[in-house]
């Protein structure tokens, strides 16, 4: 048990906020491509502790993603079944 | 005076004309409220998210001005009362925007069109999608597994032993 829960601590890499780390990358609502990664198949915003984006950049990125599905350019949800 | 941007949506439906008499309403509404349009840019016919008015596409426009205030209040009243528009959003961009302002950006602008390089930025574009989304992909499979880790340790120890 023990052994098998160190194996695993290996693979755990410490994330980086993507938009820190690379500032040509930008925040914007009316680009949905690179908004698209940040956000599930059915269109939910990920959530910062999975993306590992920092506090600040989380904030502006939800905001953007919401000002996005507003003016129709991302979903609020999809309708496809499973 | 302060720099706006307002994205709306106009009916697909609509012909050229059209288009350009909604172009025209609108443009004119802010130099009626002493406003100046910096940048009139029609991104054209895409498919939206979702239906908006029982219509799968919408035609964007990019209107990017300045001006007072109020315009902001006239500019989306009309738009509320225009069938015309499926749906608009506005932002603002900078709280001071001044005649200096404008005229620097108007002469920064002017030869950064002619320089722009036409062909490299698709290209470009597609390989950092493919290597975003392998991140990504690397994350989730991280978080999975620390997720089973945490089950297996806290619930279920006796078990495993």
């Amino acid at each position: 048990m023990v052994v098998r829960r160190r194996r695993r601590r290996v693979f755990h890499r410490r994330k980086i906020c993507r938009f820190c780390a690379d500032s040509s990358l930008k925040i914007d609502y009316k680009d949905p491509k690179t908004l698209r990664y940040f956000v599930t198949e059915r269109g939910k915003i990920i959530p910062r502790r999975i993306s590992g984006n920092c506090a600040r950049h989380q904030r502006q990125l939800s905001l953007a993603i919401k000002r996005a599905r507003h003016i129709a350019l991302m979903p609020y949800t999809t309708t496809t079944t499973f | 005076m302060r720099r706006y941007e307002t994205l709306f949506i106009i009916d697909p439906e609509l012909t050229d004309e059209g288009l350009k008499d909604v172009a025209e309403k609108f443009k004119n509404i802010i130099l009626a409220d002493k406003g100046h349009i910096i940048k009139y840019d029609e991104w054209g016919k895409r498919k939206l998210a979702y239906p908006v008015r029982k219509r799968e596409y919408g035609f964007y426009v990019l209107l990017d001005y300045c001006g007072p205030s109020d315009i902001v209040n006239e500019l989306e009243r009309n738009m509320r009362i225009d069938e015309r528009i499926l749906k608009y959003i506005t932002v603002k961009l900078s709280d001071s925007f001044d005649q200096e302002d404008l005229e620097k950006m108007k002469a920064a602008e002017a030869p950064e069109q002619k320089e722009a390089p036409p062909e490299e930025v698709p290209e470009k574009t597609g390989e950092a999608f493919v290597e975003e989304e392998t991140k990504e992909s690397e994350e989730s499979s991280e978080t999975e597994e620390e997720a089973e880790v945490d089950t297996e340790s806290g619930e279920a120890p006796s078990k495993k032993e």
